[in-house]
């Protein structure tokens, strides 16, 4: 037994010195890495989230229409020429004014897909910024900047926006900017938890001592630090911006026309979904669907990047 | 305790302050004017509607007016019903709002409650697993989704239930705005639950309790139950605000008239004094929610001190 030990030892020794056969040691992101994908759920809806944006960059490749042009063929009787098939290239029918559903749905889905993604980069931007900054300066600058995110997150930010989109025009742009700009705080709140417990690391001691100004320590060392925890975040919150703005979209304050999205499409659909159905269904498939994947993707990469989680 | 009340509510102060300044901006830097008409009118028919409505004085005073009206209860003149104040308009929705938005509270906080506790007391058994996923698509459904999936089920296919209208509040056209309100509240609150208690369950006085061989129910609910709810309190704030976005939807869809079916028509209508008077009023409510769940939370959690 001791000679076995000992000629494992040997072995190692040498390998060590030889450097082969050498043990690679893994980064927290190869072991997050391999916890995600050992995740099913988390992989399939991965797919899935991937093929919705293929289809809403390519989709429209095979639309036989363009998403707002007539067909008056079809809007003569919608409810059976309208209906979804094969033939006649609607393959999602048309919506009621006789627009190609197929065209609309690929349309929509850039609209929501972009809105989710981009206004949840705004946010994380601002509130990684602005929560590192604040936990890391820290003392009295640190309380003033967390009084006012705490007053900031007291206000009702759904009917704010909504006040905005009414007196500054439906332009998509203001849609990013306003849902971002205001969803950026428990963003904010949670680098900041995040920067208190890294502040006091040794290495940023390190950088203290070889000069590094604040400003790039944060952005060096503190936010590339909490980024799991902001990965984590940026995935649960695209679904609830393309929720929000589904919603805003649904009560008729969102997009403007011919332009369409997620939401818009199913407001049209409800109205219509005593005799056809379609018209909600298509759209509605898609939503769910989108919410659900990047739900079971945040549920994965929270297992994956936070174990302290389960 | 009473001191730490009052406390909490001199803090709503300069939150109440700037949810009436940003409100205020937003109203005052919007372009155009509300009486703006395609065919324009004379300037001194203009001027006399400025005047009335102060639109000729300076900002400042503008806005002193406008709070001084607010800190009475006066939420100001409708600007598209001339004849109405937004007072005269939202009061009576706040009731149906109020019915509503409260019967779905009640049934998420029971319901959800309930379903969470069950889980986690068969923590990866058959039962749990089920009610998760049932929480997990009440998740993803969202208001406005639940709402015409509910109607197109319920009323268009068996017709039990009528599809909208309000009927002084009859029973039957509660139920579909309550549930298509609740759904997505019951489900968080499930979540929230459950993990909590599991939590709760493999803590140490859990197990004290249970060494010294007390019946499983009052382990649950003497000992567990309490510290179980502490995330769930800190869970009423968004609730509140859930409730609120749904009742928006709520009301639209269902034409329940409420207090939301106001603000999207004012939206709309581009009726600023309506909108600004419902996010006021919308905002005070939240703020105030907001302190008295601070309050319900300082009481349960032994560990804040004040």
């Amino acid at each position: 037994m001791f000679f076995k030990h000992k000629e494992v030892a040997q072995e190692l020794a040498q390998q060590l010195e030889s450097g082969v056969g050498a043990i690679e040691g893994r980064s927290l992101w190869q072991d997050a890495k391999r916890r995600f994908f050992r995740n099913k759920a988390a992989v399939l809806s991965l797919f899935i989230i991937g093929l919705i944006i293929l289809f809403s960059i390519f989709g429209s490749q095979f639309a036989q229409y363009s998403y707002e042009e007539i067909d008056w063929f079809a809007l003569s009787d919608p409810v059976e020429l309208g209906r979804p098939s094969i033939e006649t290239g609607h393959y999602f029918g048309t919506d009621k004014l006789g627009r190609d559903l197929y065209a609309r749905t690929v349309q929509g889905s850039q609209i929501s897909l972009m809105v989710g993604i981009l206004s949840s980069l705004v946010a994380i931007v601002i509130g990684t910024l602005y929560g590192a900054a604040s936990g890391f300066i820290g003392g009295r600058v640190d309380m003033v900047m967390m009084r006012i995110v705490e007053i900031l997150s007291a206000l009702p930010f759904m009917f704010m926006v909504i006040m905005l989109m009414v007196m500054f025009g439906r332009q998509i742009i203001l849609i990013f900017v306003a849902i971002g700009a205001v969803s950026w705080l428990d963003m904010a709140r949670i680098v900041r938890g995040q920067t208190l417990s890294i502040k006091n690391k040794e290495y940023i001691e390190a950088a203290h001592a070889c000069g590094v100004s604040q400003w790039r320590i944060v952005v060096r060392h503190v936010v590339p630090n909490v980024m799991g925890i902001v990965l984590v975040y940026a995935s649960l919150m695209i679904p609830g911006m393309i929720m929000f703005e589904s919603f805003i979209s649904f009560l008729g304050l969102g997009v403007q026309e011919p332009e369409t999205s997620w939401g818009a499409l199913i407001s049209e659909g409800v109205v219509t979904m005593e005799f056809a159905l379609w018209q909600l269904a298509f759209p509605l498939t898609f939503l769910v669907i989108t919410l659900f994947c990047f739900n079971f993707v945040g549920d994965g990469l929270r297992d994956a990047l936070d174990p302290k989680e389960r | 305790m009473l001191n730490f009340i009052f406390r909490r509510f001199l803090q709503a102060i300069p939150t109440l302050l700037i949810l009436t300044i940003l409100t205020f901006a937003l109203m005052y830097m919007a372009p155009g004017s509300p009486f703006l008409t395609e065919k324009g009118m004379p300037d001194e028919v203009l001027a006399n509607i400025n005047a009335k409505y102060h639109l000729d004085l300076p900002v400042w005073e503008q806005y002193l007016i406008y709070l001084g009206n607010l800190v009475q209860g006066d939420l100001g003149p409708s600007f598209r019903y001339l004849d109405f104040s937004v007072n005269d308009l939202v009061w009576p929705s706040l009731a149906v709002s109020a019915t509503i938005g409260g019967w779905a509270l009640l049934i998420a906080v029971t319901l959800g409650i309930t379903m969470g506790m069950v889980a986690a007391l068969h923590h990866n058994k058959w039962l749990d697993y089920t009610l998760m996923t049932t929480a997990m698509a009440g998740i993803v459904l969202p208001t406005f989704v639940m709402a015409p999936l509910l109607v197109l089920l319920l009323s268009y296919k068996v017709k039990w239930l009528p599809a909208g209208g309000w009927h002084n509040g009859d029973w039957q056209y509660l139920v579909l705005p309550v549930f298509a309100m609740a759904t997505h509240l019951i489900a968080q609150i499930a979540r929230i639950t459950r993990g909590s208690l599991i939590e709760v369950m493999s803590s140490n006085f859990i197990r004290t309790a249970q060494a010294k061989g007390l019946p499983y129910r009052t382990i649950i609910l003497r000992h567990a139950f309490k510290p179980m709810m502490l995330p769930v309190v800190s869970y009423l704030g968004p609730l509140f605000v859930g409730v609120l976005t749904g009742s928006v939807i709520i009301d639209v869809f269902f034409g329940t008239g409420g207090i939301g079916q106001h603000f999207v028509n004012g939206a709309i209508n581009r009726d600023y004094s309506m909108v600004m008077g419902v996010t006021v009023l919308v905002g005070v409510m939240y703020i105030a929610f907001n302190a008295v769940t601070d309050i319900i939370y300082a009481y349960i959690d032994p560990k804040i001190r004040y």
